[in-house]
């Protein structure tokens, strides 16, 4: 597939660019509530934010890493199951990215409504 | 569900070390949980291939474990292109006069002794691992800036430092004056001023075909130049009378270089030696030398500048910005 003007290809790399930083304040947001990440896909689906398997566990392992999220091994209807909370420094953050993402989306709008 | 254990394993074997208890206990928990939720929505067990549809969409083994590993580079985006600039000075200033050499060496000098290829051979081999052993100490610095500067190289900066733009009709003082001492020693010698250095045992001289057709041509040339240098030293900015004169010269220099190599092409000496003590085949020999010496010197000189300046010193004439040869405002 080329790369010309408009490809699906190009249009592709840049709703993933679109998407990454969205991605991880909606999975912050939402571990605002203790969930483990088969609920936590489903949650995001049900408000219309899909994520693949393959994006959301490394994405989850790393914000561990990072210390905005903790976790821990329970047993759930009989199988172990890991579950994610925000943690303290994780909640600071989540508060700064969403007045980050107010900023920007009021800023859009403004500029798209020149158009 | 043996299939979901096969695809673990496969997955497992791409993790990284320490996590991969952790993480294939995690992913067999969003697989066994997927499985159960279709189950419960279509009230019968799934069928292998269901199952082998879920673990399609998962992805590759592979490419789900990769996502778990750090991300790995040697030159990270911050100074990549910095390294991209050094690698294109090197291959210009260095890698490229080289291979050029080395190609005028196998035509003009192997031609006249074991053939054809064997010099370029040999000069190729050094090329290679010359090159091999650039490329790699650049990239190893680079990686090694990268890894323990990454913001630094780039913060260090003065905006006030920053070099004048550059005018391209501008000359520099410092070529119109190296200019004018080349140009005006290379009109004295030929005029006679001071010759080859000369020993009793061996007198090197230009060759008398060469006096006597090219003498005039070569003094206009030489001597255009010098007037040329010598005006631009005090008036440092090309006009198009200037650059059309430049221009001249150039081409007649041009003229004089295609007419020396042609001659030397079909077997004509550049020098005559003359020696009391060498035999015939050994003066030979040395004219030989001597002409092929001077015919790479022609060809880097052509390379390097006299092309560039006529086409530049054309521009100019013909009241066309010269092309930039570096990137600046």
């Amino acid at each position: 597939m080329s790369n010309s003007n408009g490809s699906p290809d190009m249009f592709e790399n840049l709703r993933g660019e679109l998407r990454r930083g969205c991605l991880i304040v909606a999975v912050l947001a939402q571990l605002r509530v203790e969930r483990y990440g088969y609920t936590l896909r489903k949650a995001l689906a049900d408000d219309g934010l899909e994520i693949d398997e393959g994006t959301l566990y490394p994405l989850l392992r790393r914000l561990e890493s990072q210390g905005l999220l903790v976790s821990e091994w329970r047993e759930e209807e009989k199988r172990n199951k890991r579950f994610y909370r925000l943690s303290r420094d994780g909640e600071e953050i989540l508060k700064r990215l969403l007045a980050e993402w107010q900023g920007i989306n009021a800023s859009l709008r403004k500029i798209v409504a020149k158009d | 569900m043996e299939l979901i254990e096969r695809y673990l394993q496969s997955v497992k074997f791409g993790l990284p070390k320490n996590q991969k208890h952790d993480i294939i206990a995690e992913l067999a928990e969003d697989l066994h949980s997927q499985i159960q939720d279709q189950e419960a929505a279509w009230g019968r067990p799934l069928t292998q291939e269901e199952v082998a549809a879920i673990l399609r969409k998962y992805g590759h083994p592979m490419q789900v474990a990769l996502r778990y590993q750090p991300p790995r580079y040697l030159i990270g985006p911050q100074v990549f292109p910095m390294y991209i600039f050094v690698l294109k000075l090197i291959w210009m200033c260095f890698f490229g006069p080289w291979l050029a050499i080395g190609i005028a060496l196998d035509i003009f000098v192997a031609a006249s002794r074991s053939g054809h290829y064997q010099s370029l051979t040999v000069v190729l081999d050094n090329f290679w691992l010359a090159a091999f052993i650039n490329i790699f100490v650049v990239t190893a610095i680079f990686a090694i800036i990268d890894r323990y500067q990454p913001g630094g190289v780039w913060n260090k900066w003065n905006p006030l430092k920053l070099p004048k733009v550059r005018d391209v009709n501008r000359i520099p003082l410092s070529s119109s004056v190296s200019e004018l001492a080349w140009y005006g020693m290379i009109s004295l010698w030929w005029m006679g001023a001071f010759g080859f250095p000369s020993f009793a045992v061996l007198r090197v001289a230009p060759a008398p075909w060469i006096s006597r057709f090219f003498f005039l041509p070569l003094l206009v040339l030489v001597l255009g130049h010098t007037v040329v240098a010598g005006v631009n030293c005090f008036r440092p900015w090309w006009t198009p009378r200037r650059a059309m004169l430049r221009a001249v010269l150039d081409a007649l220099g041009l003229l004089i270089v295609g007419a020396l190599l042609t001659i030397c092409f079909t077997g004509g000496s550049f020098v005559s030696v003359n020696s009391t003590q060498l035999s015939q085949t050994e003066i030979l020999a040395m004219q030989k030398w001597f002409t092929w010496g001077w015919v790479l010197m022609l060809l880097v000189w052509v390379e390097i500048g006299y092309l560039i300046g006529f086409v530049q010193d054309a521009r100019r004439a013909t009241g066309r910005k010269p092309i930039r040869m570096c990137a600046s405002a």
